[in-house]
């Protein structure tokens, strides 16, 4: 990381697909050594943001740095020092899970030594030690995104952009996982960033959280700023917070009164 | 960067010794599997050996005119199955070197594409090339043993063209790979080269043979060898790319130095040109194409009309009919009948214009034509829509369907009207043409009749093929489903196709009255094989639900 206690920084960060505008004009700063939750709803922007962070898709305006380096002027510097799990997985499929944390491990350039190393105890994190020698044609959903996570972690990144990281993982593994990235956090200084759509994740694993909706950012901070932001008292659940935040309605119940009854009971 | 290349290799070997890799269960039939796949190598790359020696004796006993002719008609073959095969038998053998899998990762432009580029090399195709061009070059040297050099250093930019066509036809797929209607554009394009061949047989087939002075002397040719120099078809291909390292190779055979220099001078411009449109794509695939490809917003109408019968039946028509009209496949239909009209009843019509025909022959050639076209056509709609139900029609979707309340034959019937709906309006419309092409008017009526019993009479055994082998053609690794959805597909039209032309065609050749008999039969064996094998083939197919969930998702 160049000196810098910006781990990702990025500003009015744009991407259009034809006249769709997917992202639009994101400025952001995610400090070094926090978890960072990135919200919103379906088709909002998360996916679209991190491909472009991972410089996997270029902006079509503004520019950001990850690890104090732009992403779309160096992007192998980037590369090197981020781990990610996009949502597609990206996986070879005719290959074992250990083969596959191995190539990603070697093309970051870890001797094979340390590579044999650092697969069994990561096997082991995620559960996948009895299925390492399966196929990851043969593995459910869950297992290829424990695989995808292995594949982040190999190489002790210094930023991790995870989407959407633990859906379909079981909740022993989702337990496991989420105190290896505190200790990450804590003890070597790694950012983690991460989309997810479950509020209560977020709330009780995030130190700060960006809301985006419509490919705008609608707000940032710790969730006790952004409360607060929202004129919501101390205690209200994450959930109103967002609901406040991005201005969305709930529906007229009324409407869906066959569904949930309620217009019988009124 | 050679870390990087290491590694690269490293995922290509590890993907194709996957090859060998068996999903099989019983340990038995695993080990059996894998017999079976190291005899087959064992005889394999032998053959490819025996096929070099082959080709370098073939060359030593031609003329060193009719060799450089050869070689030229060889390496244009050798350049189509390299433009054509990572679409389709390496992905089915080997899990698809996708070079947008890596991109998440820390490797350098430049690794990527000399890293792809030898990956190319290093497939079964490239195996069985080398031994090819090795033959080539000794069959060469044989007949001017001073050309070595130049033969030999031909031979390099003619793998290397060879090796890069192959290499961006799979750079163009994962750059397509997002997007169906682009997928299936680039297939057809990719087909039009053998499309062509087929037409152009026809120059050979209709020509005047007894009129043509040049043909004429074909046929006092004294073997191949004077055939191939007669014909020269070298001044043709020397257009395609390949041409021009072939011809740097083996025009110092027939003492042309100079022209073989300026050749070979040309092909290395070639794989400049050639390395440099690799890279452009490789580029653009690194700055996220493949992500970017748009979406497509699509009309919905309201569906107004109240039909008999249960509602869910025609919920269920609504939305096959919509998946039908917005899959590239009806497209790829009409774009293949096109062809076939074009390559069956234009000749057809001129060989009447020009040759003495019986009236006889006059009658029914235009329904013979018109009778092959429509099979063809029939086959082609029910292997697109049909057999290949689970590909064109209902995908993954097909679990929603399965956790309703829906009886599985109502989904079949669904389907099947969908794709009677869309063969009648495809079948009137070919009926049509011929009818005005070959100015028969007999043929309208007789081919739509003939065509929807054609459709109706095999869908069951179209049915079956889709429930048995249940395949989505895919652009990666599919386990070989695809070819066995083919093969069961083949199978259903070889059984039900017969008794319906039989009951349509002989009357009609041998006595007409009979149709008056024989079309209400046809119907009625159609109509009656149709029904009295829904509820069974429904049965199956429930039967069948998780398997066949299991083969359309796990490609995903």
């Amino acid at each position: 990381m160049r000196e810098n206690s910006t781990a990702i920084q990025t500003h009015t960060l744009t991407r259009r697909y034809g006249d769709l505008t997917a992202v639009d004009r994101l400025d952001l700063a995610v400090p070094q050594g926090v978890i960072f939750g990135f919200l919103g709803p379906n088709g909002a922007g998360k996916s679209t943001t991190i491909n472009m962070l991972t410089s996997l898709l270029p902006p079509t305006a503004g520019t950001a740095t990850v690890a104090g380096f732009d992403i779309k002027e160096e992007p192998l510097e980037v590369k090197r020092r981020i781990g990610t799990m996009p949502e597609d997985l990206s996986l070879y499929e005719r290959l074992t899970a250990s083969e596959h944390i191995e190539l990603v491990g070697r093309l970051h350039g870890l001797d094979h030594a340390e590579i044999e190393r650092r697969i069994p105890p990561l096997l082991d994190l995620l559960e996948l030690e009895d299925s390492a020698d399966k196929m990851i044609l043969d593995y459910s959903h869950g297992m290829r995104k424990k695989t995808a996570l292995a594949c982040a972690l190999i190489h002790a990144p210094e930023i991790l952009f995870l989407d959407e990281p633990f859906e379909g993982i079981d909740p022993i593994s989702t337990k496991a996982i989420k105190e290896v990235l505190r200790d990450m956090v804590a003890q070597r200084g790694t950012t983690v960033f991460f989309s997810t759509h479950v509020m209560e994740l977020a709330e009780r694993f995030c130190d700060q959280v960006g809301i985006i909706n419509k490919g705008q950012l609608a707000g940032v901070g710790s969730i006790a700023e952004l409360r607060q932001r929202a004129d919501l008292p101390d205690d209200a659940p994450l959930e109103d917070v967002f609901i406040r935040t991005v201005g969305a309605e709930v529906e007229d119940e009324g409407l869906l009164g066959w569904l949930t009854g309620r217009e019988n009971v009124d | 960067m050679w870390t990087e290349l290491k590694t690269l290799l490293w995922l290509q070997w590890k993907l194709t010794r996957a090859m060998f890799r068996s999903r099989r269960l019983n340990e038995k039939l695993r080990v059996l599997g894998l017999i079976f796949r190291v005899i087959s190598l064992l005889f394999t790359f032998p053959m490819f050996i025996v096929m070099g020696i082959g080709v370098a004796v073939g060359l030593i006993l031609l003329s060193p005119r009719a060799a450089y002719e050869a070689v030229m008609i060889a390496n244009t073959g050798l350049f189509f199955i390299w433009l054509l095969l990572p679409a389709s038998a390496n992905s089915q053998m080997v899990e698809r070197f996708e070079m947008s899998r890596l991109f998440p990762h820390p490797i350098s432009f430049r690794s990527l594409v000399v890293g792809s580029t030898a990956v190319s090399m290093l497939t079964m195709t490239g195996f069985w090339t080398i031994p090819l061009l090795i033959g080539e070059v000794i069959g060469l040297t044989y007949h001017q043993p001073l050309a070595f050099l130049l033969i030999a250093l031909g031979a390099l930019p003619a793998f290397a063209v060879l090796v890069l066509t192959g290499r961006i036809m799979d750079d163009v797929f994962d750059l397509v790979a997002g997007d169906r209607r682009l997928r299936a554009l680039a297939l057809t394009l990719f087909t039009l080269p053998f499309m062509f061949c087929w037409l152009g047989q026809y120059i050979f087939q209709y020509a005047d043979w007894e009129q043509n002075p040049f043909l004429q002397s074909l046929e006092t040719a004294s073997g191949p060898g004077e055939i191939l120099e007669m014909l020269g078809i070298s001044s043709l291909l020397i257009w395609v790319p390949m041409a021009w390292p072939t011809a740097g190779m083996s025009l110092a055979v027939s003492g042309q130095w100079g022209l073989a220099l300026l050749f070979l001078a040309l092909s290395v411009v070639g794989v400049a040109l050639l390395l440099r449109v690799h890279a452009g794509i490789t580029r653009r695939l690194m700055q996220g194409a493949a992500l970017s490809i748009g979406t497509q917003r699509v009309r919905s109408r309201k569906w107004r009309v109240r039909l008999p019968g249960p509602p869910a039946l025609w919920a269920v028509f609504r939305k096959d009919w919509l998946y039908l009209l917005r899959s590239p496949m009806p497209r790829r239909l009409i774009f293949s009948s096109i062809i076939m009209v074009a390559a069956t009843a234009l000749p057809a019509m001129r060989g009447f214009a020009e040759n003495d025909v019986s009236p006889v022959l006059e009658r029914l050639i235009p329904l013979l034509v018109g009778a092959f076209i429509l099979t063809m056509a029939g086959m082609a709609i029910n292997m697109g829509l049909t057999a290949n139900y689970f590909g064109t029609i209902d995908r993954e979707g097909f679990a929603t369907l399965a956790s309703s309340p829906l009886k599985c034959w109502l989904v079949l019937l669904s389907a099947n009207l969908a794709a009677l709906l869309y063969a009648s309006l495809h079948v009137s419309a070919i009926s049509l043409v011929i009818a005005i092409l070959t100015g028969s008017w007999a043929i309208l009526p007789l081919g739509i009749c003939l065509g929807l019993c054609l459709q109706i009479g095999s869908t069951p055994a179209y049915n079956l093929a889709a429930i048995i082998g249940p395949y989505r053609a895919q652009l990666k690794f599919s386990r070989g489903t695809r070819q066995r959805g083919n093969a069961w597909g083949m199978l259903a039209w070889v059984v039900s196709a017969p008794p319906v032309l039989a009951l349509i065609l002989l009357p009609y050749i041998f006595w007409k009255p009979g149709l008056v008999i024989t079309i209400p039969a046809a119907i009625v064996y159609s109509l009656g094989l149709y029904v009295l094998t829904l509820k069974p083939l429904g049965r199956l197919l429930q039967r069948r639900e998780h398997a066949i969930l299991e083969a359309v998702t796990t490609q995903e």
